[in-house]
């Protein structure tokens, strides 16, 4: 059996660099779009401070872009590395859209980069423009693909098993393309990075006012950032619902999970606001609840269920009690690939071949599973509750935090006095690291959420590392982590100097703090 | 192209440089010396109950 101490550390190596590159990530995502707006009025009304936003904000955009590359290699790497029994089972088709990561998103995104820092003095403003755009698609377009593969992790659409070959193979293509979890993953995570890229802008922006500097400058990227950031808060909100709904259609462990629901309750189900969970007896001591708004969040109707985790436990033993024969008739077929009635077992039971793998935690022959161990397996299909729910909720509170905050914001500057409302400024500028911790919070819910597996319902997690030696994976953790925290401390190091700098760093001679050369 | 931008282009380069060079020194400390066998009989062997010995992480 597989060791579960290497499980824990190929699992800790992925989520720590994963996290470090999840830092550098939405900020890309949604600076890009706030360079496009800012160059498009350039274009439009040819005043020239929009350009020199445009290579301002385009220069701490191209800070992060420089330090946060190659932290997503190390990912992609990983799943060979560490997780090679994973790259076998499902590679064929998880493969696909990272090939097309690369080769379509990544390529047109790195090579429009060179052109819009270097392109300014050699390419008209319409081509310019038209790079900017280009980048931005690009950032996007890379964003889309990777999240096409993530969403076929939660929910794995357009693919079957092969006794023969012992992987999934690819059944439709345009089926996974458009799994709805993976386009409302897609929609919920750029909306995210918008956000972050608006909360950038405004509070750096706040930080100038706050301090009266190069006060034209930064009220117009005020201005530009609180109307993106209004817009884009409203987003992850809306499309944070559809991926709740999504999750629900496809995930009810990680739903049941999120909402502490232990039992299943009437339709519609109220949604809990606060709980007081127990996990050793597997119920809320306490909860405040506000009637009928889950069942509408999560079925979109007043007479759907919600099942409770107790009620999908229960469903899920049973699986694991079919999951089992699918084991045995596949170990038949692997022994002859002609035997009939082993076929016809395993094909009516093969939907539950992966819930006769997670008692391979236990035991290394299925047949050999004791009632206690088809429990423990059965615990397993739903993640610790507490962790789910808290996560849950406070990147909720963090998103209606910046909603109202870039609400604010947006109304202050249609009135023209932002300037006069120093505890807005103050506000935006405390709020600067609320989106990342946002994005972190979101993404520990989709993964964490997700276990057992790490594809959903299909292949247990303890199942795809590599047998790899211990030693060698702490030495590559601490390698990242070491290596990874440098770079986060060089790319704040930087962006704090030239933050600080600010649009006189331009050497245009048109702001305040000019640096001085001989 | 201006001084500073000059100077923040060097920065970044050695930056990207050096992020080659340790994860290049990270795979070849940790990673190049670890191979392990996924064909379908070796998935067969770590999922299922079979006699066969699971592959290993072995060192070349």
């Amino acid at each position: 059996m597989i060791s579960e101490q290497l499980v824990d550390l190929s699992r800790l190596q992925f989520a720590a660099t994963a996290m470090y590159h999840f830092l550098f990530v939405p900020l890309t995502l949604g600076m890009v779009w706030i360079l496009v707006i800012m160059e498009s009025v350039y274009l439009m009304t040819g005043n020239v401070v929009w350009k020199d936003m445009t290579r301002f904000w385009g220069k701490l955009f191209g800070i992060n872009f420089a330090l946060g590359v190659t932290t997503g290699i190390t990912l992609e790497f990983q799943f060979g590395t560490n997780w090679a029994y994973y790259s076998h089972y499902v590679g064929d088709i998880f493969g696909a859209p990272l090939a097309i990561e690369g080769l379509m998103a990544f390529f047109l995104e790195s090579t429009m980069i060179g052109l819009f820092f270097f392109g300014w003095d050699r390419l008209s403003k319409t081509q310019h423009l038209m790079v900017t755009i280009l980048m931005a698609v690009g950032t996007n377009l890379s964003a889309l693909w990777i999240l096409i593969a993530n969403g076929w992790m939660q929910s794995p659409v357009g693919a079957e098993f092969s006794y023969q070959t012992m992987r999934m193979e690819m059944t439709d293509f345009w089926v996974i393309l458009f799994n709805p979890d993976a386009q409302a993953k897609f929609v919920h995570t750029v909306s995210a990075g918008y956000l972050t890229g608006a909360m950038f802008v405004l509070s750096i922006s706040s930080w100038y006012l706050l301090n009266k500097r190069d006060v034209e400058f930064a009220k117009r990227s005020f201005r530009v950032a609180a109307a993106f950031g209004l817009a884009s808060a409203l987003s992850v909100i809306v499309l944070g619902d559809e991926s709740g709904y999504t999750i629900g259609e496809a995930q009810q462990t990680k739903l049941a999970a999120m909402e502490a629901m232990w039992e299943t309750k009437p339709a519609p189900a109220g949604l809990t606001m606060m709980a007081s969970i127990n996990e050793a007896a597997q119920k809320n001591d306490w909860e405040i609840d506000i009637p009928w708004v889950m069942g509408l969040i999560g079925t979109r109707s007043i007479t759907k269920q919600i099942p409770g985790i107790h009620e999908i436990k229960a469903k899920n033993r049973e699986r694991i009690v079919r999951g089992i024969v699918a084991v045995n008739a596949l170990e038949a077929l692997r022994r002859d690939r002609s035997d009939a009635s082993a076929k016809k077992t395993f094909e009516t039971n093969k939907i539950d071949l992966g819930f006769g793998l997670l008692l391979k935690k236990y035991v290394s022959d299925v047949n050999q599973a004791t009632p206690a161990m088809i429990d423990q397996a059965m615990h397993d299909t739903v993640p610790r509750v507490a962790p789910m729910f808290w996560s849950f909720r406070i990147m909720v509170g963090m998103g209606f935090a910046m909603l109202a905050l870039f609400g604010l914001a947006f109304w202050s500057t249609l009135k023209s006095d932002c300037m006069g409302k120093p505890w807005l400024l103050k506000w935006a500028l405390w709020m600067l690291p609320v989106p990342w911790l946002a994005c972190e919070l979101g993404w520990f819910v989709a993964e964490y959420g997700r276990q057992p597996w790490t594809i959903y319902g299909v292949l247990p997690t303890h199942l795809s590392v590599s047998t790899l030696t211990v030693n060698s994976l702490y030495g590559s953790l601490a390698g990242f982590v070491g290596f990874y925290t440098v770079l986060l401390v060089v790319e704040m190091v930087l962006m704090v100097k030239f933050a600080r700098m600010g649009p006189g760093s331009l050497g245009t001679g048109r702001y305040q703090s000019e640096p001085v050369h001989a | 192209m201006k001084p500073l931008d000059k100077t923040l282009v060097q920065k970044l380069a050695w930056v990207l440089l050096i992020k080659l060079a340790v994860l290049f020194l990270l795979w070849w400390g940790f990673v190049r010396v670890q191979h392990v066998q996924t064909d379908g009989d070796s998935v067969a062997a770590q999922f299922l109950h079979s006699p066969r010995i699971p592959a290993q992480g072995v060192s070349r």
